[in-house]
């Protein structure tokens, strides 16, 4: 391997790191952090293995045929299943959408004191525009790499000084929290869950790697971002938890605004590092924003069999930039209903898992398929680990709903 | 028998947290606690931010809008409180007794927003000890009924 080719993987790990993070991880880890400590650390390393082992497969899968999640779904499953599929995804991917703007409108206030709901258009239509202008290349560098400011995180959690023993031991000895039942135990741990392996990290990862030209010579680089990459950014998860255990819980403040996420590192590090936090949960959550915007039109278009994507003009693929924008404008009008950016993003993430099954057994199949990969078909090990997180997923899609009844939404 | 329709709008009133009608003492005061624990976290967020802000840890805008946030979820928690109906005496001497205190706290969030918009660091801080001891008493109250 030349050392372009070196910096190019290092490159593409460091952007998988930074733009791992976004509104929903914020949001679950701080409020699972302050009201569970580190109790529910394990739901977000089952979360990760599970990301990697899911956008694994859609990356060889779209190195190996070309083809992304969602063109592949309508073929194994025929139109009307993947209609159904279609329709799921779409939906919430919007909420997902909708929760990324209103993040981002709320780090505004954050710096200006403005109400947040008056930056919901300007922040969406700032989304749009990198969209339509920026390359895509850019796009996932730029952001992917500011995103790595969260790292102020780790500083800060480290200035603070916890009790690392009393963390660890609440982390791998984990009770529920006298406070708790056990039903918010597990609808938050679902909850982190849907937070690490959000559907639209896989349909804007395959079709990214189509955008990118991926060849069967990039199946390193797909490995070294999942397996490299995701990782990384799931202990920056961990982080944001930690903090809000070590910051949050001991005062009986519940993480339910994404500035609780800030105090940690204004107790541990003061105001500059605020800022630099700041931009940095701008930079991710702008990142992330832009993705499901993009995978709104991916799965639609994918679907239908527009052409899509950024490496076409935008005239020779105007449905896609066309559902693309329609979604940034309904993502807009969720957001001015004033409903809670938090609570979107929570119902987001939670029903994010609840339909990962729809969209990760067809691509499981697929990656056994020849047809599609060739040689490169999932490894016994890699099926034995993928079909136990088959049935994770299929018993989470079949509790989400009444553990979401059972516990108002986990309140 | 519920119709469907009726019934999907059962789940979704009980799934986004809609709260049913308090028909005994124990389930009015579990709903006293519930919103005793609420407004204490709003309360200690106001007495973490205003002390990250006497500290220059925190932007002026960001103290702001940590206060908006925290006086809103409290105002919030208190008017819902105070609009369930007690099912009896027992329950309108509860009533009596924790709803001034959360509207103490609720008050001395809004008046430390105030401040902060003033960028009246000094009163701010004042008011922080004013919200220390309603905050500690719901504190102990919610503990005490589990």
């Amino acid at each position: 391997m030349n050392l372009k080719r070196v910096f190019e993987v290092f490159l593409g790990v460091l952007t998988a790191f930074g733009g791992f993070v976004d509104m929903g991880d914020l949001v679950a880890n701080a409020e699972t952090g302050a009201r569970f400590g580190m109790s529910l650390a394990w739901a977000v390393v089952v979360g990760v293995i599970g990301i990697v082992i899911y956008a694994e497969m859609a990356g060889r899968v779209a190195a190996l045929s070309g083809r992304p999640v969602f063109d592949v779904i309508r073929e194994r499953l025929g139109a009307r299943p993947a209609l159904v599929n279609l329709v799921a995804s779409f939906f919430i991917n919007l909420l997902t959408l909708t929760a990324e703007i209103a993040g981002l409108a709320v780090i505004i206030e954050l710096v200006t004191g403005i109400n947040y709901l008056l930056w919901v258009p300007l922040a969406a239509v700032a989304v749009w525009l990198v969209i339509w202008k920026v390359k895509f290349s850019v796009i996932e560098k730029a952001f992917g790499l500011t995103g790595l400011l969260l790292c102020i995180l780790a500083v800060a959690l480290w200035k603070i000084g916890p009790d690392w023993g009393s963390l660890a031991r609440s982390a791998f000895e984990p009770v529920v929290p006298a406070t708790e039942t056990g039903f918010t135990y597990a609808f938050f741990a679902i909850a982190l869950l849907g937070a690490a392996m959000t559907p639209y990290e896989v349909f804007f990862f395959s079709s990214g790697a189509v955008e990118d030209g991926w060849s069967p010579s990039d199946l390193n680089l797909n490995r070294a971002n999942v397996y490299i990459g995701f990782p990384l950014g799931g202990v920056l998860s961990l982080v944001i938890m930690a903090s809000a255990a070590v910051v949050l819980r001991p005062r009986g403040i519940t993480a339910d605004t994404l500035g609780h996420v800030t105090l940690p590192v204004g107790l541990g590090l003061g105001e500059v590092a605020v800022v630099v936090l700041l931009i940095g949960m701008f930079a991710a959550i702008f990142s992330a924003a832009i993705e499901t915007g993009l995978s709104a039109g991916y799965t639609v278009s994918q679907f239908f069999g527009w052409q899509w994507g950024k490496y076409v003009r935008p005239r020779e693929a105007a449905l896609f930039h066309l559902v693309v924008m329609g979604s940034i404008c309904l993502a807009i009008g969720i957001a001015l209903t004033t409903l809670d950016p938090i609570k979107v993003t929570e119902y987001s993430i939670v029903l994010s898992a609840a339909a990962l099954p729809l969209t990760y057994f067809p691509i499981l199949i697929v990656a056994n398929d020849p047809t599609y990969v060739g040689e490169k078909t999932n490894s016994r090990p890699l099926n034995a680990i993928a079909f136990v997180y088959l049935v994770i997923l299929l018993v989470v899609a079949v509790a989400t709903i009444p553990l979401m009844i059972l516990t108002k939404g986990g309140a | 028998m519920l119709r469907p329709r009726s019934l999907l709008a059962l789940v979704i009133c009980v799934a986004v947290g809609c709260s049913l009608p308090a028909t005994t003492f124990e389930s009015y005061r579990s709903k006293a606690a519930e919103a005793a624990d609420e407004v204490v976290s709003q309360a200690r967020t106001a007495i973490l931010t205003a002390h990250l802000a006497g500290q220059d840890r925190l932007l002026d805008t960001a103290v702001a809008a940590q206060l908006k946030d925290a006086e809103k979820a409290a105002i919030g928690v208190v008017q819902s409180f105070a609009s369930v109906q007690p099912p009896d005496a027992r329950s309108d001497h509860l009533r009596a007794r924790i709803l001034p205190l959360l509207e103490r706290a609720s008050d001395a969030i809004a008046r430390m927003r105030f401040e902060a918009k003033r960028g009246d660091t000094a009163s701010l801080l004042r008011l922080r000890s004013s919200l220390t001891e309603p905050a500690e008493v719901l504190e102990r109250w919610a503990e005490s009924v589990g």
